[in-house]
């Protein structure tokens, strides 16, 4: 038997033993989930919190019941609104996920920092946003979002749980409510801009002050929070800072001069004490020496970095880097993502999904060179820093043919090296179409030599002066000189600067590559062929032609179809009215199913409504689907290869239909009555009958603006399929939006002609 | 998120407007039963005449404008597979006629007399184009209408009050009474071509059910031509009966209607 004293230590003890097993368990289960081979991007989990379903009408409504400020009712109205307006559009933007790796971590953490305020803690949800920004922030409705960029950027737990405690501080000293009382209150001041400036960062230093207090009760080490301002100073660099090797894209077959490559390093050019007048932040020095202040007013530091295990730490973050690149590749940055591919890679070699990535990276420089727009996709000149200016510095010296070789070059290999690989075997199909497209392009001016094979060939004429004399005397014609002189494979002809064209000799000989290639120039050709006849038509046939084709433009012989998240907005004098235009969506949406159950085509909702219902999974489905449109609208006339192929399939798959609708209604009313007409008119008397009668009743029967936009994207060819604007003088009453869909629904439902 | 989804579809639309299935959800053909009224604005303006309406009991009568005129109009038509379409439109509308205030007699006397307003009631028939902007779907919305057809008016006859002051002619007691009988020949027809542009909104109510509203404006055309003239002599006579009531309908060039439209 014990006594009490051993039997509360053993009591204890066992405790300790039993969480450091869950901790393990934990830890290890963690780590076991997250497969980086085979990656998947970051998705929601668990069940759906309340903040998705709850409509912004009935947050608005229950935040005024709460009456949580000072100001009158009407202000209130404002603030609420707006608010809870702007954070359900960040909710819904497909950009946030909850319940995944990151926000669990982050809500951990938070746990921690919030032991001792069970209150407080209650209130506070964490969700993640997908964006390569590194930032948090807090809402006044107790949310604190976290981005996948600051997890990237961090370098240990300590970090992060300073960052949330500063957000902690926000919330619980209710600065986005003072700010705005502060604004209402300060409105008609001229310096309005630097006092709010002045305001902001005093908000911020106590932000920084009430966080310190909250981080060092949770027994985090102080030197980490100094740490936490080096990872913001530093945060617009790529997530590490490793030299980028000039050798990188060399292989037996390709060799990339590194006269290519910079010549200088590229410095990084933060400081710390920059100016901040009229930033809404303190600079980093102000803030280190105010938290240097405050740090002393505490005795217990503790000197933890972490609490939740370096290898939770490392996969977390490693998850945030991951999901880095595929941002990247959303938003168009394929320098960016291609630097943090080789990042990753170092830890990562064989994983599959860098490799899907580095494809499509490549794939998407090709297209957007092939369209000379390659520059919108790199670093400009001036923002080069640190290491990765060295792929920007490349990409940005790469001639079209040099980039189009480059890529493929890539593509091929990694299609080679993983042939099972549906999404890369997707990438290469859609490449060598593409490559067929491109005039300047022709694999006839290709050497079947190598780079060293034909570098070796061109030294050794150069030294055998005997054989050049001979050549010189001894070659024919003018016209075989010139028809040596355009060959390639003459060895006096190598060019380093012509390195990509020694770079595919090994696919020239390939005959499924060639194959391939040339059915697709044989298509290309057909489409030429057509365009000529087109051509050569009358004026009359051409407009009959086209308005054929303008007619067939919607007419898919649509019987099924996803239809995500209708969109309103309809604005009231200037400003959009959040309230109308979610009750608008809701009427929207029932007039869409309506109108296509009306016609027998079948509609599969996934929108704001039915979450409740589909719950997590149709929260993903629909992030997935609004992260697709987002990247086929990055530019109209490039079809990109949608960054999300495999969890689209899936989509696909789950449905029985390739095809989605996403659709945009905005109402506005107005008459634009120009009023000095009316009052000339007036005066010319005669002319007020015509006013009167005709210009001022046309006006205000104009006054309804009604504009929808609807576009069908093609989930399997990764496209945009048809698109179309409509404008009408009409309001947004249910069976005037019913009967346009009816409509639509009718001509996308039609065949051909 | 507002600004991207309004940059995404910014970014992948170019404004364009192709053909597409017209029709309340997907229904062309169209009945439309309208009220048609009017408050005689500019005749208040422009004319001093304003006529004399019976008041209360007895034979009173007190000088009062023509506050409200009113009609009604039946239409059919269909909408094509554009932005056009085209119906007939029957109406019949009523108003009424201030008479003037002095007869010249047979004799080359006159008297003077107090009548009240005449009604006139309206016929009229229509056949109209309907057109909307680029991309419209008629019958639903915003639609602007072009009609060419004919109307008839002719003066109802009842009994009206009225008082007749002997002037400087003589009215025996038999010609006072039947003043008003004939005051006018209430067998004419006075008929004319009228032309119509009309803007009218359709706002559905329901699958098939619409209301409208709108404006129209109606110019009668000045060859206006009298049928089934009578042979008698009127104290009010035919020309004049028929420049008032050009000038009446032309300052009732405004009206407004409302009604349902059922389509089917």
């Amino acid at each position: 038997m014990f006594d009490s004293e051993q039997f509360k230590i053993i009591t204890i003890q066992m405790t300790k033993i039993f969480f450091y097993l869950m901790f393990l368990l934990v830890a290890v289960s963690s780590i076991a989930q997250t497969d980086f081979g085979n990656y998947k991007t970051l998705q929601s989990k668990g069940v759906i919190p309340e903040d998705f379903t709850k409509s912004t009408k009935s947050k608005l409504d229950d935040d005024l019941a709460q009456k949580k400020t000072d100001l009158t009712a009407s202000q209130e109205k404002i603030l609420f609104e707006g608010t809870n307006y702007a954070i359900d559009e960040l909710l819904h933007s497909g950009l946030v996920v909850y319940g995944d790796e990151i926000s669990k971590y982050a809500t951990e953490i938070v746990d921690r920092l919030l032991r001792n305020d069970p209150s407080l803690r209650s209130e506070l949800r964490i969700y993640t946003i997908k964006s390569n920004e590194t930032n948090a922030f807090s809402t006044d409705q107790g949310i604190i979002f976290v981005t996948t960029g600051l997890m990237s950027q961090i370098t240990c737990e300590a970090q992060l749980a300073f960052v949330l405690a500063h957000e902690i501080a926000h919330y619980q000293k209710k600065h986005v409510l003072e700010t705005f009382d502060w604004k209402l209150k300060n409105a008609r001041h001229s310096d309005q801009i630097v006092k709010l400036s002045n305001y902001s960062k005093e908000k911020e230093f106590e932000a920084d002050k009430g966080g310190l207090a909250l981080y060092s009760a949770a027994g985090y080490g102080k030197d980490y929070v100094f740490e936490t301002f080096d990872v913001l100073m530093y945060s617009y660099l790529p997530f590490d800072d490793i030299e980028f090797p000039f050798a990188y894209f060399n292989s037996t077959n390709m060799y990339v001069p590194t006269s290519l490559f910079p010549k200088k390093k590229y410095e990084i050019k933060a400081i710390e004490d920059y100016d901040d007048s009229n930033s809404s932040h303190p600079n980093i020095k102000k803030r280190k020496e105010a938290v240097e202040k405050e740090i002393d007013s505490y005795s217990n530091w503790e000197t933890a970095d972490q609490y939740l295990g370096q290898n939770r730490f490392e996969t977390v973050r490693n998850i945030a880097r991951f999901e880095s690149v595929r941002t990247d590749l959303l938003d168009a940055s394929f320098g960016s993502a291609l630097y943090s591919v080789f990042l990753l890679e170092r830890d990562f070699p064989t994983s599959a999904y860098l490799k899907r990535m580095k494809a499509q990276i490549w794939l998407n420089l090709m297209l957007y060179k092939k369209q000379n727009k390659s520059n919108k996709t790199i670093d400009n000149s001036s923002d080069l820093e640190g290491e990765s200016a060295a792929v920007h510095f490349l990409l940005k010296k790469l001639t079209k043919d040099g980039m189009t070789t480059l890529a493929l070059r890539q593509v091929y290999d990694l299609h080679k090296q993983y042939p099972e690989d549906e999404e890369i075997s997707a990438v290469y199909a859609k490449f060598i179409k593409d490559l067929a497209e491109i005039k300047t392009f022709k694999i006839e001016n290709y050497s079947k030599k190598k780079f060293s094979e034909a570098a070796n060939d061109f030294l050794k004429d150069k030294t055998d002066t005997t054989v050049q004399l001979q050549d010189t005397v001894k070659s024919g014609s003018k016209y075989d000189r010139i028809k040596k002189k355009k060959n390639v494979d003459n060895a006096s002809n190598f060019d380093t600067t012509k390195f990509y064209l020694y770079g595919i000799g090994d696919l020239l000989a390939d005959s499924s590559f060639v194959q391939a290639y040339n059915s697709n120039i044989e298509l290309v050709k057909k489409l030429e062929e057509e365009k000529e006849q087109f051509e050569i038509l009358s004026q009359s046939e051409r407009k009959k032609a086209m308005a054929k084709e303008q007619d067939n433009h919607l007419r898919l012989g649509l019987e099924e179809v996803i239809v995500v998240e209708p969109k309103v907005y309809s604005y009231k004098a200037n400003s959009l009215d959040p309230i109308k235009s979610e009750k608008i969506e809701g009427i929207f949406s029932e007039s869409i199913e309506s109108a296509a159950d009306d016609l027998g085509v079948k509609v599969y909702p996934i929108d704001r409504r039915t979450l409740s219902s589909k719950g997590t999974e149709g929260f993903n489905e629909r992030n997935t689907l609004i992260s697709f449109l987002t990247q086929i609208a990055q530019e109209d006339d490039i079809n990109a290869f949608p960054a999300d192929f495999q969890a689209l399939k899936e989509i696909r798959q789950n449905y029985g239909t390739n095809r989605v609708m996403f659709s945009l209604v905005e109402h506005s009313r107005s008459a634009d009555i120009n009023w000095w007409l009316v009052a000339g008119s007036a005066f010319i008397y005669p002319t007020l009958p015509f006013t009167l009668g005709m210009y001022l009743p046309m006006k205000i029967f104009k006054s309804n603006h009604m504009e929808m936009n609807v576009i069908i994207l093609d989930l399997e060819k990764g496209i945009a399929e048809t698109g179309q604007s409509y404008y009408w003088n009409e309001p947004t009453y249910k069976h005037n939006l019913g009967s346009h869909m009816f409509n639509i629904f009718n001509t996308l439902k039609s065949k051909p002609l | 998120m507002k600004f991207l989804i309004v940059t995404i579809f910014a970014c992948l639309f170019q404004y364009s407007v192709i053909s597409q299935n017209t029709g309340l959800y997907g229904k062309r053909t169209f009945i439309e039963v309208n009220t048609v009224s009017n408050m005689p604005i500019f005749s208040w303006l422009l004319y001093d005449n304003k006529g004399y309406s019976a008041s209360g009991a007895g034979n009173s009568l007190i000088q009062k404008k023509d506050l409200f005129d009113y009609g009604f109009r039946l239409s059919i038509g269909r909408s094509g597979k554009k932005n056009t379409g085209f119906s007939f439109e029957v109406g019949y509308s009523f108003t009424n006629l201030a008479t003037p205030e002095y007869a010249s007699l047979e004799d080359y006397t006159s008297v003077s007399y107090k009548h009240e307003r005449l009604d006139v009631k309206t016929f009229s028939f229509m056949p109209k184009i309907e057109f909307t902007s680029k991309g419209g779907t008629l019958p639903v919305g915003l639609n602007h209408q072009i009609g060419f057809g004919i109307s008839s008016s002719k003066i109802v006859e009842k009994d009206y009050n009225y008082q007749v002051f002997n002037y400087s002619g003589q009215l025996t007691n038999e010609e006072v009474a039947s003043f008003s009988k004939n005051l006018v020949n209430y067998e004419n027809k006075y008929s004319g071509m009228t032309f119509l542009y009309a803007f009218n909104i359709r706002t559905p109510l329901s699958k098939s059910l619409m209301i409208n509203y709108g404006i129209r404006y109606t110019l009668n055309l000045k060859n206006m031509f009298v049928s089934d003239i009578g042979t008698d002599q009127k104290y009010y006579p035919e020309d004049e009966v028929r420049t008032d009531l050009k000038r009446m309908r032309l300052t009732n060039v405004l009206s407004f209607n409302l009604g349902f439209t059922y389509a089917l």
